[in-house]
C-alpha cells in the first residue's frame, strides 16, 4: 500500500530524517513515534504529497486521506455542514447521503451537537468531528496525526474502533502518535533513529 | 465513485453560506460604497450639470475603494485552517475550485455594487445613456476587481499583517480597470459611442478569468507545500 524508500526531509534546510526506508501493506498499522519536532508530521504530509521530498521515493498505491492537526473545520459552518463538504473531498469516497452523515455524526456521538457552529464546540469535539471523516471514508491509506489529540477515554476507544475496521478491510494505517503503543499489533517506527 | 463535478458545487454553497452568515461584514461593502459617493455632494455641494461628466469616475473610484474593503477573503480563512491542503489531495483541478471562490466573492461584493449603481447614479441626474454604460462598464469591470484582489490576497497569504501590503499591491493593477470605466462612461456622457473601451475591459476580464485561476493555484500550492 505504501512504500518508502531511502527517504529524507528537512525543514528550514536543517534535516530532520535521512535514509528512512519502510513498508506499510494492507491490513497493517505503523505507528510513529518520535520527539515534537523530529519531523512526523512533515513525513505525513510528504507521504500525502503536500510537501517536497529531499531525497528518496514514496510509492503510495491507492487512495488515502490525511487528517492533521489543524482540524479543517470553519468555525461559522456547523459540525454537519463542514463533515459534508470534507467528505466529498476524499477521492475514493462515493456520494455522502445525508443519512450516512448522520450515521457518522452519531458514531461519534455528536448527534446533538450536529448542528452547533464548531466554533462553539470544544477542542475534543472538532477532533470527533474528524472522527467522523474517517467513519465515512473509504480510502484505503489513512495517515493520522496525533489522532488522541484532546480525546476522552471513550472517544479514544473510537478511534481504535475505526482503525480495526479499516485494518480488517485490508485497509492501511500509518499514525503519529507520541502516546504508548496504541494498538497491540501496530509496529512501531522510531524516526529518532533515522535523524 | 463519487460524483466528480459535486466539488465546485460544494465549494460554492459553503463560500455562499459562510459569506450570508456574516452579514454585517458583506454589508459593510455596499453601505462603504454608497457613503463614499455621497460624501462628494456634500463636500462641493450641488454640481453645476456640465460637470456631470465628474460622476461616473466618482462612481468608479467609490467602487475600487469599496472592492479594497471586501477582501476579508474565504481564501485566508480557508489557507490558516488547512482546506486547501485537503483541496490539494482531493485530486480536483485547484485553479477552478480558485475561480469558484472568486465568483463568489464577486457575488457578494461585486455584484451588489453594479445593482445599486443605476440608483446611486439616477440621484446625480445624469443622462440615461450613462447610466446604462456606467453599470456595464462595473459590471464588466468588477469581476476583474475581485480576480486582482483575490490574487492579491494569495500573495499575502503567508504574511502576518498582509492586509495592509494588500492595498498597496492590488490599486495600482487597478488601474487599467479605472481607465477603461470612466472612459467609456464619460463617451456615453459625451454622447459619443463607448463600445471601444467597455469591449478591451470585456477582453480583459475574459483574460483574467482564464489566466488568474491558473496563477492563484500555483501560487497556493506553493504557499502549502
Amino acid at each position: 500500500m505504501l512504500e518508502v524508500i531511502g527517504l529524507a526531509c528537512s525543514r528550514n534546510d536543517v534535516v530532520l530524517f535521512s535514509n528512512l526506508s519502510f513498508q506499510v501493506a494492507a491490513g497493517v498499522a505503523v505507528q510513529l513515534r518520535a520527539a515534537n519536532g523530529s519531523g512526523k508530521t512533515t513525513l505525513l504530509k510528504t507521504i500525502a504529497g503536500l510537501l517536497p521530498a529531499a531525497v528518496g521515493k514514496i510509492a503510495v498505491h491507492g487512495s488515502l486521506i490525511f487528517l492533521g492537526h489543524n482540524a479543517n473545520l470553519h468555525p461559522t459552518l456547523s459540525a454537519r455542514e463542514n463533515l459534508a463538504f470534507l467528505s466529498t473531498l476524499t477521492p475514493s469516497n462515493s456520494k455522502i447521503t445525508n443519512q450516512q452523515l448522520d450515521q457518522a455524526l452519531a458514531f461519534c456521538n455528536l448527534t446533538q451537537q450536529r448542528n452547533t457552529p464548531c466554533a462553539e464546540l470544544s477542542a475534543g469535539q472538532r477532533q470527533r468531528v474528524n472522527l467522523a471523516r474517517l467513519y465515512l471514508s473509504a480510502a484505503k491509506l489513512w495517515l493520522l496525526d496525533e489522532p488522541f489529540a484532546n480525546l476522552d477515554q471513550t472517544a479514544q476507544k473510537l478511534v481504535l474502533q475505526l482503525c480495526a475496521k479499516h485494518l480488517s478491510n485490508t485497509g492501511a494505517l500509518l499514525v503519529a502518535s507520541h502516546h504508548e503503543v496504541i494498538m497491540p499489533e501496530a509496529q512501531l517506527l522510531d524516526l529518532e533513529k533515522y535523524a | 465513485m463519487r460524483e466528480v463535478n459535486s466539488i465546485p458545487m460544494m465549494v460554492l454553497k459553503r463560500d455562499l453560506c459562510i459569506y450570508m452568515r456574516h452579514k454585517g461584514e458583506v454589508l459593510t461593502v455596499p453601505l462603504f460604497f454608497v457613503i463614499i459617493v455621497s460624501l462628494f455632494p456634500v463636500a462641493f455641494g450641488p454640481l453645476p450639470s456640465e460637470l456631470n461628466w465628474l460622476i461616473p469616475g466618482i462612481i468608479w473610484i467609490a467602487a475600487l475603494l469599496a472592492s479594497l474593503l471586501a477582501q476579508e477573503h474565504s481564501i485566508r480563512t480557508d489557507y490558516h485552517l488547512g482546506i486547501f491542503e485537503q483541496l490539494l489531495l482531493s485530486d480536483y483541478p485547484l485553479s477552478f475550485i480558485l475561480f469558484i471562490k472568486t465568483f463568489a466573492n464577486w457575488l457578494v461584493t461585486g455584484l451588489p455594487l453594479v445593482i445599486i449603481t443605476p440608483l446611486l447614479a439616477l440621484s446625480f441626474a445624469i443622462p440615461s445613456q450613462t447610466i446604462i454604460v456606467l453599470t456595464g462598464s462595473l459590471l464588466l469591470g468588477t469581476p476583474l476587481l475581485s480576480l486582482i484582489a483575490t490574487l492579491g490576497v494569495a500573495l499575502t497569504l503567508t504574511l502576518p499583517r498582509g492586509g495592509l501590503l494588500l492595498s498597496v499591491l492590488i490599486l495600482p493593477l487597478y488601474m487599467p480597470v479605472l481607465v477603461l470605466g470612466t472612459a467609456a462612461s464619460i463617451l456615453a456622457t459625451q454622447g459619443l459611442n463607448s463600445s471601444g473601451p467597455l469591449a478591451l475591459l470585456a477582453a480583459l476580464t475574459l483574460a483574467a478569468i482564464l489566466l488568474v485561476p491558473l496563477a492563484l493555484s500555483t501560487l497556493l500550492k506553493v504557499s502549502v507545500t
